[in-house]
């Protein structure tokens, strides 16, 4: 990560979180505050394997931030791929998780899920699952939110990808505030309904959370084998 | 306080006896049937057991130096399986029941597995991967029951592994000196062929590998493919459980099922370890396989906790969810 042929710079890191495949760190990057995020090779892989898992999946990454961002989402602006270390150097997002605002009752929850809601219609709209769609992984900055972590994310047409985004913001709203639930899901609704898809993303949501960990919907699936 | 467990869920018939204070385990008897070509039809199953029970009971009884009299309850794997082979241990188990006025207690196979791993291993509160022919799954217990981070989408490891390895010949048997012949053959690999990753969240997906895999095989060295169809599933399984640990920050890892006894698996999930600095507690062999002494240790916890079925409900279950079993002997 050092300053290589002069192509970049990047002055100190500060590791800020170790996640199970890659490692976040904070640093600047030509004066500009930015995060880096390295992919880990695993000494138990095949090294070619190593290789190309996680190089696939850096371009891959990028290549959702990107396409997002042309959906007019937004994302923290990439300053760098580095394709031999598997890293991603981002602008630093200077605001506050959706979990945080909602802790501490910094914004209406009504027009949080209204902003959730139209990120998820452009994503979804220009063929995007997230699939890690939590209040953590957005980021308020004045009056603007913006949509991190792009790990889990992949091309999708299917419903069902869809309405696991759906489930798991639901999922994460339950688990920061409860009582902010309803509110926030409404605001969501109202924008995200837009979707011209929304009422199987419903339906299917709905099946996703009757059904537990997918226990019906996997049983029927193998028995009609 | 002594419980006799009957196992025939797949390929294997076996009686366990267990009981409430060390060794735990008094006997452990088991006839595993191997089809000489294919794979197991479940007729042929239901037809194997049903020859081997009376035999494998009486060596059973006989291990233990007990005699069915002497037996607190009977219990028996309803589930998960084949219908036509569980049918067999139930119908056992029920004559045992009704003829010698035994309670009968109903267990579920992988809390079997997962169990047997506990006592065996010593772990506390683990991290534990359940991986047999039939199950792939990442499990933890919390609040009464076993909680599913992450298992297969589709069809799973073990069997993914077995599948293959028959399809180009290479087996049966599958197992050769205690070695996978997918391990055997792996080892005159050269170069890691091109085959599907699919880990989704914190779940797997292996019926894509094994398809690539077979094709490939028509064109590619075959201990190439051994070594690559080995190496995306073994990694597969280990990004998934990353990830849970992450989640649940446990210290332990303890690994049960058929595939527990996977000496590549052991060395992967070895350097894991290192890098995650947790411990690895991987079940014996002779536990690792389908066994009734994991039935009866697991219904002998189950008795202790008041767990029985009337004769006339034990019904077998061939799609019985592990996190469906409420677990009250685990507080």
């Amino acid at each position: 990560m050092e300053n290589r042929r002069g192509r970049y710079s990047l002055e100190e890191l500060k590791l800020l979180k170790r996640g199970a495949e890659s490692q976040i760190y904070e640093t600047y990057f030509l004066g500009i505050h930015a995060i880096v995020k390295k992919r880990i090779s695993k000494a138990y892989r095949d090294p070619k394997l190593d290789r190309k898992i996680n190089l696939e999946r850096t371009i891959m990454e990028a290549k959702l931030m990107y396409n997002a961002l042309k959906s007019g989402i937004n994302v923290p602006a990439i300053l760098y791929i580095d394709k031999d270390n598997f890293s991603i150097i981002m602008e630093f997002i200077e605001g506050i998780t959706v979990k945080e605002v909602l802790w501490k009752n910094l914004y209406d929850p009504k027009k949080i899920g209204e902003m959730i809601g139209e990120i998820a219609l452009r994503l979804h709209s220009s063929q995007i699952a997230h699939g890690d769609l939590t209040t953590n992984n957005l980021i308020l900055k004045g009056n603007q939110l913006f949509l991190i972590d792009f790990g889990l994310s992949k091309r999708s047409n299917d419903v069902e990808d869809f309405a696991t985004d759906v489930h798991v913001f639901l999922r994460s709203l339950e688990s920061v505030h409860p009582d902010k639930k309803d509110e926030v899901f409404e605001g969501f609704k109202l924008t995200y309904s837009k979707f011209k898809l929304y009422e199987k993303v419903m339906e299917t949501l709905k099946d996703i959370r009757m059904r537990g960990r997918y226990v019906e919907e996997r049983r029927s699936k193998s028995s009609n084998r | 306080m002594k419980v006799l467990g009957i196992e025939s869920t797949a390929h294997t018939f076996g009686v366990g006896i267990a009981e409430d204070k060390p060794p735990f385990i008094l006997a452990n008897i088991r006839d595993t049937y191997i089809p000489k070509s294919g794979g197991m039809k479940p007729g042929d199953l239901a037809r194997h057991h049903a020859t081997v029970a009376p035999d494998i009971l009486a060596k059973a009884l006989e291990e233990a130096k007990t005699t069915i009299e002497d037996i607190d309850g009977i219990a028996v794997a309803l589930g998960p399986g084949m219908g036509p082979a569980l049918r067999v241990g139930a119908v056992v188990a029920r004559a045992l029941a009704l003829k010698y006025n035994k309670k009968l207690i109903p267990v579920n196979h992988g809390i079997g597995h997962i169990e047997i791993g506990y006592l065996t291993t010593g772990a506390k509160d683990p991290l534990i991967l359940y991986l047999s022919g039939g199950n792939t799954i990442i499990t933890t217990f919390y609040e009464g029951k076993f909680r599913i981070f992450g298992e297969t989408l589709d069809i799973a490891l073990g069997n993914m592994m077995d599948v293959f390895v028959r399809e180009v010949n290479l087996a049966p048997p599958y197992v050769v000196n205690g070695k996978h012949v997918i391990d055997i053959c792996a080892e005159n690999a050269r170069d890691l062929i091109d085959l599907p990753y699919v880990v989704k969240g914190q779940d797997m997906s292996f019926s894509g590998l094994l398809t690539a895999a077979l094709r490939a095989a028509k064109k590619y060295p075959i201990p190439d493919i051994c070594y690559s169809i080995r190496e995306n599933a073994f990694d597969m399984l280990l990004e998934a459980t990353e990830r849970a640990l992450a989640l649940t920050e446990k210290k332990e890892i303890m690994v049960v099922g058929g595939v527990a006894a996977s000496v590549s698996l052991r060395s992967k999930l070895n350097l894991l370890a290192k890098d995650w600095n947790v411990e690895i507690k991987i079940v014996p062999s002779q536990f690792s396989g389908d066994n009734g002494a994991m039935i009866a240790y697991a219904g002998l916890l189950a008795l202790k906790s008041g767990v029985t079925i009337p004769i006339e409900e034990s019904v077998v279950k061939p799609r019985w969810r592990i996190d469906e079993v409420d677990i009250p002997w685990r507080n």
